[in-house]
């Protein structure tokens, strides 16, 4: 009997060592001894990947004498299951980062997850070091320390922000859309309010402009308003350009309530969706064609370059569905987002940091190695028509546009991007060579370099956020009237400590400009 | 249901000899086993409320915070601090109300349906909501609400809108859960009646009692026990939205502003505030909180039955 019993506490033992074996086992070394970089970014499944991995890793094996293991994670958890992977301590080299969209370069950079690579780039990355304008390196520091390798563009670096309307109505009703160009937001709003009212009575199962619960013409784009954010994009403290020493509430302007009243204007018009408020996904809608205008940060615009293919269709249109005319209104401005807006950072905790550098000068410097890796095989994967117009092929290799977190697409030769081998693809080259130049005449945002720590004012941050989710929405849409809502919105986020917000960035802010 | 016959006879203490309860012991481990792994061995994690919590450092190298409290702090500062408490709460007492009474109801009803196919038609109809996860039926609202192409709207032919007007989603989250509920306890019920001996019945029959006078005076008295073992289960979680399935609060309204007033619980307001924050501190400072207050109501509801009812009571 005894010993009956003592067999099932060994079998129950036993089951238990097992489970709590499972958890022990670390991620293996690549195979022989070159190791193995794991590298971390968003994407969606990408189809035959191995064929296309195992030929890059041949290059990279050959060159660096290592083997890259690219893991994609789909977006919409992507920002999630890195910050978790990186407070967990999972093993990881490297990681597409950005400011935005839940990543939080700063907070993990400050936090000590990436590796400092201010000596280490230009030792082992100094192309890419050298490539890249100062002021985007200048973006990535924190206490003057780099920790993320910059991705620099082919679609440049600076800003410039405006609109997009359809060219077959603006014929129509004859809406001189180009005098839009230069015109402060406000005032070209005013201008296209006759327009609208004109194109919807022709097309009446049109919307005039685009609104939706997820983007407000005015929270999400400082630009637009002659405003740039001071740390993160929805927390209250923004700068004016014509006043870069002073941190405002960005809602409590003049500027949010004159857009509001628009809004609500054309809400009651019936420019907008009724229920823009709670629409979370607009693509529908700009797949059928829908929209009259919208907004739009590409550039050269249609004033000064006929013939930027991005700017001749409205968004997921084709150039046949929705002809396009784009105006741009802002000034250019390299802001201090940009340079954390794509990179590359390093795990501090990796034991290779090293190696991992030097996997980044070679992506950002083999064009061959990363045309293979982001376009897939010429011939297999991609094909040239007879007019010269390249084309994917269907069911094979395709990296979903996502070359950008691998690494700089930027080139000024033109041999780190597909173009088509005809006069399109030479107005592309052109369009571009505009922009790189741009680039190096654009103004610099006054706050680049600057680094808001969040940390003193986290409470009043988390309680404005709440605040600012619930009534921003249902504003910009133009579903409340701002005559009684913008009051009582404003009352609530300084009961949430708004103004500790606004005071603790104006401090740093003062601070750094001092230390300067 | 053995367990809850026991109070109808008599409850001796008496000691019993470790060698004739070792096997029960055996047979507790793998259930121990797992208790201890997934919450008492976390539970140094408890410290992280009162930290500046650095995943690098980790829990106890990280620094406390100062003053110790200050975690707390967000919570309680917010403007909407009353107002999601209260839904919490109301929403809370009133699905655990609701879907005890129908459950129950269904229950009996079920029990005395006698046609085979039909039992099993009916009991599965109600129970498919339960297997539904909650983003199914965002999309199942939705469909039924949205403004323009909802098939609601198409009904009245009126354009409502039902994602901006908080009043309608007073009924919608209840009933939602209820909906999705109510399967899974009245299969629960329909158990703990079929353990009723049929001998009460029989003989309340032959003295002539009606249908209603058997449910009232048989039935509901020997399911208390049930009810009373789920409810106090339940007080536990009152601080936790939709009685620790907050999902449908997040998901249902579609994350539309307008209805925040409405169908925020604490747990949806505290992800929707510092899931972007990414703070540790100060979101184990909330659960800490609702988990102590949960506590505190299981403590003291069970104390209350002990009182009226000590054979009812959980422990």
């Amino acid at each position: 009997m005894k010993k009956r019993w003592l067999a099932l506490l060994l079998a129950a033992a036993m089951v238990g060592g097992t489970l709590t074996g499972c958890g022990s086992s670390k991620e293996s070394k690549g195979k022989d001894d070159t190791v193995e970089l794991s590298f971390y970014m968003m994407n969606s499944p990408v189809q035959d990947q191995d064929r296309i991995m195992e030929k890059a890793n041949e290059i990279i094996e050959e060159k660096i004498g290592a083997h890259m293991k690219l893991v994609n994670v789909d977006s919409a958890t992507y920002a999630e299951k890195m910050n978790l992977m990186i407070n967990s301590g999972d093993p990881w080299d490297l990681c597409f980062t950005a400011s935005w969209g839940g990543i939080n370069f700063y907070e993990n950079a400050q936090k000590g997850a990436y590796a400092d690579l201010t000596e280490l780039l230009p030792k082992y990355a100094p192309e890419t070091y050298k490539r890249i304008p100062e002021g985007l390196w200048d973006g990535v520091k924190i206490d003057d320390k780099i920790y993320a390798s910059v991705n620099y563009q082919q679609w440049g670096a600076a800003s410039r922000s405006g609109f997009r309307l359809r060219k077959d109505i603006a014929d129509e009703v004859g809406f001189d859309w180009a005098s839009l160009k230069g015109m402060p937001t406000l005032d070209a709003l005013k201008e296209m309010d006759d327009f609208i009212g004109k194109a919807l009575e022709l097309h009446p199962e049109m919307i005039g402009w685009e609104t939706s619960a997820i983007k407000s013409f005015y929270a999400n784009e400082p630009l637009s308003w002659d405003m740039e954010e001071v740390g993160d994009i929805l927390t209250p403290g923004w700068i004016r350009y014509t006043d870069p020493d002073t941190v405002i509430n960005q809602f409590e302007t003049e500027e949010f309530k004159a857009y509001c009243e628009i809004m609500r204007d054309w809400y009651n018009k019936g420019y907008v969706r009724k229920d823009g408020a709670t629409v979370q996904d607009t693509s529908p809608d700009r797949k059928a064609a829908k929209f009259i205008a919208e907004s739009t940060t590409g550039w050269p615009d249609s004033v000064d370059f006929e013939g930027n293919a991005d700017m001749e269709r409205m968004s997921m249109c084709t150039k046949e569905t929705a002809p396009a005319v784009g105006v741009s209104n802002t000034r250019t401005v390299i802001k201090a987002g940009a340079g954390p807006n794509a990179a590359v950072a390093v795990n501090a905790q990796s034991e290779n940091i090293e190696k991992a550098v030097e996997l980044i000068e070679l992506l950002n410097t083999d064009d061959e190695l990363f045309m293979l890796i982001t376009q897939g095989e010429e011939g297999v994967d991609h094909t040239y028509a007879d007019d010269g117009t390249y084309s994917f092929v269907d069911g094979k290799y395709n990296f979903n546009y996502n070359e950008w977190q691998l690494g700089q697409s930027y080139s000024p030769d033109f041999t780190r991007a597909l173009y088509d081998r005809n006069e399109a693809g030479d107005k592309q080259k052109e369009s571009q060579t505009m922009v790189y130049e741009a680039d190096k005449t654009a103004e610099v945002s006054p706050l680049t370099g600057f680094v808001f720590d969040a940390t003193p004012v986290k409470t009043q941050i988390a309680n404005c956020s709440s605040i600012i989710d619930e009534m921003v929405p249902a504003l910009s849409s133009g579903s409340v009237d701002p005559e009684t809502t913008i009051p009582e919105f404003i009352d609530r986020l300084k009961t949430a400590g708004v103004d500790d917000i606004i005071k603790e960035k104006q401090t740093q802010l003062d601070e750094w400009k001092a230390a300067k | 249901m053995s367990r809850f016959k026991k109070n109808q006879g008599q409850m001796v203490k008496r000691k019993v000899p470790f060698k004739r309860q070792f096997p029960f012991y055996v047979m507790m481990m793998p259930g121990l086993f797992f208790i201890t792994l997934l919450f008492y061995l976390p539970m140094p994690g408890i410290l992280i409320a009162f930290k500046n919590f650095n995943p690098i450092d980790g829990i106890f190298g990280s620094e406390w915070m100062d003053p110790l409290f200050k975690n707390f702090e967000f919570f309680f500062k917010s403007d909407t601090a009353k107002t999601i408490t209260f839904n919490t709460l109301l929403y809370n007492v009133l699905e655990a109300v609701l879907v005890t009474v129908i459950a129950i109801a269904l229950s009996i009803m079920l029990n005395e349906l006698k046609g085979k196919v039909s039992t099993t038609v009916y009991k599965g109809a109600i129970l498919l909501p339960t297997f539904l996860s909650w983003i199914v039926i965002q999309y199942i609202l939705f469909s039924l609400l949205s403004i323009d192409k909802g098939i609601f709207n198409n009904l009245i032919g009126r354009e409502v809108q039902w994602y901006s007007e908080p009043f309608y989603w007073r009924i919608i989250m209840p009933l939602a859960y209820v909906w999705k509920n109510v399967g899974y306890y009245s299969v629960l019920y329909v158990a703990a009646i079929a353990g009723i001996n049929t001998d009460y019945y029989e003989a309340a029959q032959l003295d002539g009692a009606t249908k209603w006078q058997q449910i009232r005076h048989i039935t509901l008295p020997l399911i208390k026990p049930t009810v009373i073992v789920l409810s106090l289960l339940w007080v536990g979680k009152l601080f936790s939205g939709g009685l620790g399935d907050w999902n449908a609060f997040y998901t249902l309204p579609n994350n539309a502003g307008a209805l925040y007033g409405a169908t925020d619980v604490i747990d949806t307001y505290v992800y929707r505030s510092l899931r972007t924050l990414g703070d540790y501190g100060m979101t184990a400072a909330v659960g800490l909180y609702q988990s102590l207050v949960g506590l505190i109501l299981v403590f003291g509801s069970n104390h209350v039955i002990k009182k009226i009812d000590p054979d009812s009571a959980l422990f």
